[in-house]
C-alpha cells in the first residue's frame, strides 16, 4: 500500500480525531511531505463544510400534526370500545390470567375466576361510584356484551393496559372491579389512554407486539423466537407484528421475564387467524399488557 | 431538562412529548428526508417515528439516551420505507458489503487544473445533497448521522448497534465514495481547483 493510500484511508479518522497516535503521527508527517494529500484533506474538509449546511427546514407546524395524529389515533383506537368494557372485564382477566402472566406489574389486582356477569355487575357498581368509570357508557355495555357466533369477524378479546409505567391507566385497573380506585385526573381525560377490554372468545392465536429493535438486540430477538412460529409477520424494523399461537405466547412470556423484559413491551390480543395485524382502520386496538 | 420531559412524556403529557419533538424534529426529518430522497416520504416517516416513540415511551429502558434510541426507531422505519419500495422494484440489497476488502478509490488531485467557475455557497450545498441522494442507502444513512446531523461516533454505534470500529470504517468508505461522487460532478470542488483525473483502486 503506497503511503498515499495509507493516508487517504486515514483522512477521515484523522479530521475526526478518531487516530491513535502512531496513525496521527504518520498522518501529519506524509502531509507535511506530499501536496497531493493535503489537498485530499482541504477537499474532504471543504465537504463536511458544506455537509455542516445541508440539513433542510423542517415545514412548519410539524410538531402540531404529530401532536393531531397521536391525539387522533387515540380517540380512533379507544373510543369504540368504551361501550363494552365493563362486561368483558372478568373475561379478559381470566384469559390473561390463562396466559400466565403471573408477574403482572405491580398495581394490577387479578380477579380470574369471576362469571363474566357478576363481574360485570361489579363493574357497573364500581362505575356508578363515579370517578373515572362514568366515563363509560354503563347502560351500552350490557346492550353491547360480547356475542359468541363464532364468526371471524367477532372472534376477538382483548385487554388493553396501555401506558403502563406510572400511568392512569394502571391505576385505574388497580381494584378488583379495574375502576374503583384512581379516577383519572380531570385535565388528562381526553389524552390519556383508557383501559378497554373486550371479551375473549376464545380465540386461538395471540397477537403481539414487540418493540423489537428498540428493545430487543438481534440476539434477544432470535433467542425469544426460537422454536415459535409466527404467522403474519408485518410491520417495520421498529416495532413488529406477529401471530403466535397463546401455548407459544407463554413460552415468550416465560422468555421476557428471563431477559429481564418482563411484558412491558408486549402487546396482546386474542384473534382469529386472519386478523388483519396492522390495519390502522381496524375497529380495535392492540390488547396491551405492559 | 430532557429527562423531566421524557417523564412527563411517559406520564402521558402531550405537551411534554411535543417540547420533546420540536427539540429532535430536524434531526429526524433530515434522516428521513435523505434516505427517502422524497419530502413528502420525509415527512410521513417523521410522524411515524414520532406517533411510535409515543407509543413506545414507556418500553423505553434509558439504557441508552433518548436520542439514539429515537434515532435507531427512525432509521429502522427508514430501512423499512426502502425495503417496502424495493419489494415492487426487485433491486438488490440494500447494505453493500462493508468490509475491508470493498474498493477504495484514491481521490486523485491535479493542483495544476485552475477552476472554470466559482459556485456560491447554496450551490454547492444542493449539489452535495444532490451527490448524497445518489449514494446507496447504507452510505446514505452514515452520511445523515455524521456529516449531515453531526451525531458522535460513539451516539453512531448505539443508534446502529454496532461497534465504533464499524463505525470508521463505513464513515471512512461513505465519505470516500461521495468525495469520488463530487468529484464526478467537476464542479464541486472546483473552487479548489481538483478534478478527477483517474483512480486507484485500492483491494486488500
Amino acid at each position: 500500500m503506497s503511503d498515499c493510500v495509507k493516508c487517504a484511508r486515514l483522512l477521515s479518522d484523522y479530521v475526526d480525531q478518531q487516530c491513535d497516535g502512531e496513525q496521527r503521527e504518520f498522518v501529519e508527517r506524509h502531509l507535511s511531505a506530499c501536496p497531493d494529500c493535503t489537498e485530499r484533506l482541504a477537499m474532504l474538509l471543504s465537504m463536511l463544510e458544506v455537509a455542516a449546511e445541508a440539513p433542510e427546514p423542517v415545514p412548519e407546524g410539524f410538531s402540531g400534526v404529530v401532536m393531531k395524529r397521536i391525539d387522533e389515533s387515540k380517540r380512533r383506537r379507544f373510543m369504540p370500545m368504551r361501550f363494552t368494557m365493563m362486561a368483558a372485564a372478568a373475561i379478559a382477566l381470566v384469559f390473561i390470567w390463562r396466559l400466565g402472566f403471573g408477574n403482572l406489574p405491580k398495581g394490577i389486582t387479578m380477579t380470574a375466576g369471576s362469571a363474566p356477569a357478576s363481574a360485570s355487575s361489579k363493574a357497573m357498581d364500581a362505575a356508578t361510584g363515579g370517578g373515572e368509570a362514568a366515563l363509560f357508557g354503563v347502560e351500552e355495555n350490557t346492550e353491547s356484551a360480547p356475542q359468541t357466533d363464532g364468526g371471524n369477524g367477532s372472534e376477538k378479546g382483548m385487554m388493553r393496559i396501555e401506558g403502563f409505567m406510572g400511568s392512569n391507566i394502571v391505576r385505574s385497573f388497580t381494584s378488583n372491579s379495574l375502576l374503583a380506585e384512581a379516577p383519572l385526573a380531570p385535565e388528562d381525560e381526553d389524552d390519556a389512554y383508557l383501559p378497554v377490554l373486550e371479551a375473549n372468545n376464545n380465540g386461538r392465536y395471540a397477537f403481539i407486539l414487540l418493540v423489537q429493535d428498540s428493545v430487543l438486540s438481534a440476539e434477544q430477538s432470535a433467542a425469544l423466537f426460537d422454536g415459535i412460529s409466527r404467522f403474519g409477520e408485518e410491520g417495520d424494523a421498529a416495532v413488529r407484528y406477529y401471530l403466535v399461537s397463546l401455548e407459544d405466547l407463554e413460552t415468550l412470556q416465560v422468555r421476557l421475564t428471563e431477559q429481564g423484559l418482563t411484558a412491558e413491551s408486549l402487546e396482546v390480543e386474542v384473534v382469529s387467524k386472519d386478523y388483519p395485524l396492522v390495519d390502522e382502520q381496524a375497529p380495535y386496538g392492540a390488547v396491551v399488557v405492559y | 431538562m430532557e429527562s423531566q420531559l421524557i417523564e412527563q412524556a411517559k406520564r402521558g403529557d402531550s405537551s411534554a412529548f411535543e417540547q420533546l419533538v420540536k427539540q429532535y424534529e430536524k434531526k429526524v426529518y433530515n434522516i428521513a428526508l435523505r434516505m427517502s430522497r422524497s419530502h413528502d416520504d420525509a415527512l410521513d416517516i417523521s410522524q411515524d417515528v414520532f406517533i411510535r416513540v409515543f407509543r413506545s415511551l414507556s418500553g423505553f429502558k434509558e439504557e441508552s439516551s433518548f436520542s439514539t434510541w429515537l434515532f435507531r426507531i427512525t432509521t429502522n422505519i427508514c430501512i423499512d420505507h426502502l425495503r417496502k419500495q424495493e419489494r415492487g422494484e426487485k433491486t438488490v440489497s440494500l447494505y453493500q458489503k462493508d468490509e475491508d476488502g470493498e474498493e477504495f478509490e484514491l481521490p486523485v488531485v491535479d493542483l495544476t487544473a485552475s477552476p472554470e467557475q466559482h459556485y456560491e455557497r447554496k450551490e454547492l450545498v444542493e449539489i452535495f445533497r444532490r451527490c448524497v441522494d445518489e449514494l446507496p442507502p447504507d452510505q446514505r444513512e452514515i452520511i445523515v448521522l455524521r456529516d449531515i446531523n453531526g451525531l458522535s461516533y460513539e451516539e453512531i454505534a448505539q443508534t446502529l448497534d454496532c461497534n465504533l470500529g464499524t463505525v470508521k470504517s463505513r464513515i471512512n468508505r461513505a465519505r470516500n465514495r461521495l468525495q469520488t461522487g463530487l468529484l464526478a460532478t467537476g464542479n464541486f470542488f472546483s473552487n479548489r481547483k481538483s478534478n478527477t483525473v483517474g483512480k486507484e483502486v485500492q483491494a486488500k
